[in-house]
């Protein structure tokens, strides 16, 4: 379960639309606490994937370097990174999949048409897997952003290939 | 002695640990020797032919081992050896 609060979320929601038709990333710090993994913060990070960044993301490697620096000692860490799929999906692509994801990290997906936000899920590689499993995220904000969602969403928009 | 920052995924080889410390003159010496104390390690960070794995980068202090002399790049006593995931996708 990956719990995240509004106010994080309408952020990294904001980042993917405003990225569109690009993907836009970012990082996800927080703490795991009894089988639930609490995000506190999100840092947007430069989508530094040259030439294709409709379809492929990577995150700009020295954005992660300074938030892990910057959470040593601390009572929480990098938990994981969130992407945003435009025209496509919030389910991994095949390329999330063949790109080696590390066992232990959410994934968090956005699914982004016509600069509005579809959906957004979170998927984790078990050890040893190579598939993502989905990871389920807080009922309480995916309801309230599911209404937010759904006042703005263009049923037609059919979804293009990533 | 060198300390080497170990990413959330991997600290379940080291018991949790954020860093921990090895010895070695290079960096394919301190993955020896983090091997050896933490086993299974060197099977996440390189490939069965020993090149470091793409997805993973590895920098000494602020230095990215594949600007300098890759593994077999010096590491001097007091230096921070540390393991970078590389986050790509689709």
């Amino acid at each position: 379960m990956l719990i995240i609060s509004k106010k994080i979320l309408d952020d990294i929601l904001a980042h993917s639309k405003e990225t569109y038709p690009e993907e836009c990333c970012g990082i996800l710090v927080g703490r795991d606490e009894a089988g639930k993994r609490v995000v506190t913060e999100s840092y947007r990070a430069r989508n530094v994937s040259e030439g294709r960044k409709h379809d492929r993301y990577l995150i700009d490697e020295k954005k992660l370097i300074e938030v892990m620096k910057a959470t040593r000692g601390l009572s929480v860490d990098v938990v994981g990174f969130y992407h945003s799929h435009p025209d496509y999906p919030s389910r991994p692509s095949g390329y999330d999949t063949e790109t080696a994801a590390w066992p232990g990290y959410s994934y968090m997906i956005v699914s982004v048409a016509k600069e509005k936000v579809v959906s957004f899920q979170s998927w984790v590689m078990p050890d040893g897997a190579n598939a993502f499993e989905e990871e389920p995220i807080d009922a309480a904000a995916q309801h309230d952003r599911n209404q937010e969602i759904n006042i703005g969403r263009d049923e037609s928009r059919p979804y293009g290939n990533s | 002695m060198t300390t080497v920052r170990i990413p959330t995924p991997l600290r379940r080889f080291t018991n949790g640990a954020e860093d921990v410390p090895a010895t070695g003159a290079t960096v394919a010496e301190v993955i020896e020797d983090l091997d050896r104390n933490y086993a299974g390690m060197k099977a996440r960070l390189c490939e069965s032919d020993g090149n470091v794995r793409r997805f993973v980068n590895i920098y000494i202090n602020d230095e990215d081992i594949r600007f300098l002399q890759q593994l077999q790049t010096p590491v001097r006593d007091g230096d921070e050896l540390s393991i970078i995931p590389a986050i790509a996708g689709g």
